[in-house]
């Protein structure tokens, strides 16, 4: 099923990371698409400009924001967002996403993505922050659901329904990160395949996966192992209702050489084509 | 029962409380956070889960807070991290983060004000070279994000007539830092790069240019006087005037001025040459 937009399905990338810089300069590796983390080359025009300027060329980009503080109370930051639209024409993104969460308020960043309250105040609050930004991006802004590790009481809506709803009332797309949702189950205990088929087919332009640390009591969405046989499963749940959809495999801490990550990446596509088992639930 | 005190106290509160060092306990009861939601109300915003209390949770994006923050210091200042030793640096980090919270959206510059914020810390082992140390990272870490400029050719340098070279003006390229330090604090930084065993801390006056070379970071140590000829350079001054005020134009030092200045060419320290007006 294709999206809204008919953004393509690029195939199977990974996060463009400075680790592996050298590598993909001097063996151009046969790979889909990359995935940028925008604020990584906002404002910088040392190596790593000059790296993407060189893999932009090469390869499909699609940029990953982490600091838009799309659900804030503070003031859109309008200089943020020209940088990110002046870095999405130089890469030529196929489109620009971040995350349904606030980074900080009064002025300060905490550099994390903090959890929404899932109430009517923050929904009407972010779907006008959310077209706001798109307008001036003049693209629609792609939203991923995040990790988290509290709920707040105050929440009446499942964090599927409000991404549900956010997307169509505020017309934007989802990077739904299947980890994500693994790892959210987890820590509150909902049943992760719900989530999954509440979501709308047609605003789903990426997916994302990735591995995590499990502490136990909860799990970290530490990007730091290989993606978990349960979370596999999600994703060909993922496929076999939105049909191929633009796979990233993020990897951000311990990361190994290039060849490993990418081939985790290419493990998705066994995963399109092997016949449908029920999941694990959470 | 549901507490809800609305979105922008809701985000407040959570915010302070990840911000306020102490325990979470003593961080819900710290007077900015109860100012936001009361601390007898701290629990009731926060659902536990099968596994954690309310307060447990909300300690995992404290926990987070800080070893994000740190760690992004620790990018920026890896030779100071390797002083002072994995506990010492984070003793650091935090008492940094905790007067010096992040205001913009990149972590990039995070540890802009460290080098400035040092002096002011008690307790710290070999204070000035550790002073010196931050003062050149925070330096390298300014050169790696530059612009890139082109440096000037060869070609460029011969157009210059050769009379006209005492009223030329150099501009600097964009990647391109003087720093004057009280110990050889580079030599540190080369030897943790190479992996090897880190020289000691001898008091020796460094003049330093701090330049970038096909995107790689370079220090290139200089003389006392070619320092000084440099910053007059930068500062717009003609190269004639550069070399009568730090008294460069004797035959011996104009052998050494010479030298010097094939060498800063060589590195490609300059991106453009003009001519003043007779």
């Amino acid at each position: 099923m294709a999206n809204r937009w008919g953004y393509s399905d690029l195939g199977f990338g990974i996060g463009l990371r400075t680790v592996h810089f050298s590598h993909i300069l001097s063996h151009q590796p046969s790979i889909d698409w990359f995935e940028v983390l925008s604020e990584n080359f906002m404002d910088t025009g040392g190596r790593p400009s000059y790296v993407l300027d060189q893999v932009a060329e090469r390869y499909p980009i699609v940029l990953h924001g982490v600091s838009m503080s799309v659900g804030s109370t503070d003031p859109i930051n309008f200089d943020f967002l020209g940088k990110l639209k002046t870095l999405a024409a130089r890469t030529r993104a196929h489109w620009v996403s971040d995350h349904l969460c606030w980074t900080g308020v009064a002025g300060l960043n905490t550099h994390d993505l903090l959890p929404m309250p899932y109430t009517g105040e923050a929904l009407r609050h972010t779907i006008q922050r959310v077209k706001t930004i798109s307008e001036f991006l003049e693209r629609p802004l792609v939203l991923e659901n995040p990790s988290t590790y509290l709920e707040f009481s105050a929440s009446h809506w499942t964090e599927w329904d409000f991404l549900a709803t956010l997307a169509e009332e505020a017309d934007c797309g989802l990077l739904l990160d299947v980890n994500n949702v693994y790892v959210s189950s987890y820590n509150h205990g909902f049943d992760p395949r719900e989530y999954i088929d509440r979501i709308p087919p047609d605003r789903v332009v990426q997916i994302h996966l990735a591995g995590h640390t499990n502490k136990g009591t909860h799990i970290l969405d530490t990007h730091s192992d290989h993606v978990i046989d349960e979370v596999w499963d999600l994703y060909r749940r993922v496929y076999r209702r939105m049909g191929g959809i633009a796979t990233l495999l993020e990897w951000d801490e311990d990361i190994p050489a290039f060849d490993i990550v990418h081939a985790e990446a290419l493990k998705a596509r066994q995963y399109r084509e092997a016949p449908v088992e029920e999941p694990h639930a959470a | 029962m549901p507490l809800d005190p609305g979105l922008v106290r809701t985000q407040r509160w959570m915010q302070a409380a990840i911000m306020t060092p102490g325990d979470c306990e003593s961080a819900v009861a710290a007077e900015a956070v109860a100012a936001e939601v009361p601390a007898a109300q701290a629990t009731g915003m926060i659902l536990p889960s099968k596994t954690m209390e309310p307060l447990e949770r909300l300690d995992i994006y404290r926990g987070m807070y800080e070893a994000r923050l740190s760690e992004a210091l620790e990018v920026d200042y890896p030779g100071l991290a390797d002083f002072l030793g994995e506990h010492r640096f984070a003793e650091l980090a935090s008492l940094y983060i905790g007067e010096n919270p992040s205001r913009t959206y990149t972590l990039n510059r995070l540890g802009d004000n460290l080098p400035g914020f040092i002096p002011d810390v008690e307790g710290l082992p070999r204070e000035k070279f550790v002073q010196d140390l931050a003062r050149l990272e925070h330096a390298q870490s300014i050169v790696f994000d530059a612009e890139e400029t082109p440096a000037l050719t060869q070609q460029q340098i011969a157009a210059v007539p050769e009379e006209s070279w005492p009223d030329a003006r150099l501009t600097p390229i964009a990647a391109f830092h003087l720093i004057e330090l009280r110990y050889p604090a580079h030599l540190y930084l080369r030897a943790m790069r190479d992996n090897k065993p880190r020289p000691p801390i001898r008091r020796k006056q460094t003049y330093l240019v701090i330049h970038r070379r096909d995107y790689a970071l370079m220090s290139m140590e200089l003389t006392k006087q070619g320092y000084a000829v440099l910053i007059s350079l930068a500062s717009g001054a003609t190269l004639g005037e550069a070399i009568l005020a730090h008294k460069m134009h004797t035959p011996a030092r104009h052998k050494q001025l010479f030298t010097m200045f094939q060498q800063w060419m060589s590195e490609g320290l300059f991106q453009s040459v003009s001519l003043a007006a007779q």
